[in-house]
């Protein structure tokens, strides 16, 4: 299990998003990552550079019927980071929704 | 979504985006199963057979594997590979490994070389069992997938 740390590259909504799409597949399309997380091209290409100039994605390109298509996966360092990026959101919302230290009472 | 999101915020931004990604890899998934189920009876079914067929058999099964894999991967623009995550990879073993038998009693079947309706009674019933156990093994790793990506369903 990966230790718990936050990851600033990471947290930004759009780019938390790719990640967790790319979390659950091996590859994902572009156009397959845009229409999910809802944002146009150039968005989502600098949301790729900035994750990729971090070493946490992949990119592929392929030639398909005349067309070239980008593949995107995660990194093993992009995969490692995102698990413990979320390890630390769990611990951080567990302890957001706990009772704070009794109030009003100091014996 | 804020631009600072709160772990809570952040947490269910994760989990709805991985479950457009289960959405997308569900999409058409009986079509798949079917296809791909067909498949692994064929090749079941062909090793009960003298050879070339036999060889030939698994042969064009794999590139008939292959060649879904590929088309289904462009159609839906997700690639997942059966051996991720870690609970559905032992699905993918589990289903490969409950083949073998299937695939020895074929063999077994052609060498002791039955009359000709039994042979194809066997022939018949070992590929409906690999049908079967490929179709219940796609929608079993569909389901633990789905679980293990947080989505459930």
């Amino acid at each position: 299990m990966s230790a718990a740390a936050f990851d600033p590259v990471i947290h930004a909504p759009g780019r938390l998003q790719i990640c967790g799409i790319l979390s659950a597949v091996e590859e994902a399309e572009f156009a397959m990552i845009r229409d999910a997380i809802a944002v146009s091209d150039s968005v989502l290409s600098k949301h790729l550079k900035q994750l990729e100039d971090a070493g946490y994605v992949k990119l592929r390109k392929q030639s398909h019927d005349g067309r070239q298509r980008t593949w995107i996966s995660l990194a093993p360092a992009g995969r490692r980071a995102f698990a413990a990026h979320v390890a630390e959101l769990t611990r951080l919302a567990g302890l957001a929704a706990s009772p704070g230290p009794a109030s009003g009472f100091v014996g | 979504m804020t631009e600072n999101p709160t772990p809570a915020e952040a947490l269910e931004a994760i989990r709805q985006s991985r479950k457009a990604a289960e959405r997308r890899v569900a999409r058409g998934s009986w079509r798949y199963d079917l296809t791909y189920s067909a498949i692994f009876a064929a090749m079941i079914g062909s090793q009960a057979l003298d050879m070339p067929i036999n060889s030939l058999g698994v042969a064009g099964g794999l590139l008939a594997l292959a060649l879904l894999y590929r088309r289904e991967t462009e159609r839906l623009g997700v690639a997942v590979n059966g051996m991720t995550p870690r609970r559905a990879r032992w699905v993918a073993i589990g289903l490969g490994l409950a083949m073998l038998p299937l695939m020895l009693a074929a063999i077994v079947l052609n060498y002791r070389e039955p009359p000709l309706h039994i042979h194809l009674l066997g022939i018949a019933a070992l590929s409906l069992v690999a049908f079967v156990f490929a179709l219940v093994g796609s929608r079993l790793w569909l389901r633990v997938y789905r679980r293990e990506t947080g989505t459930g369903e």
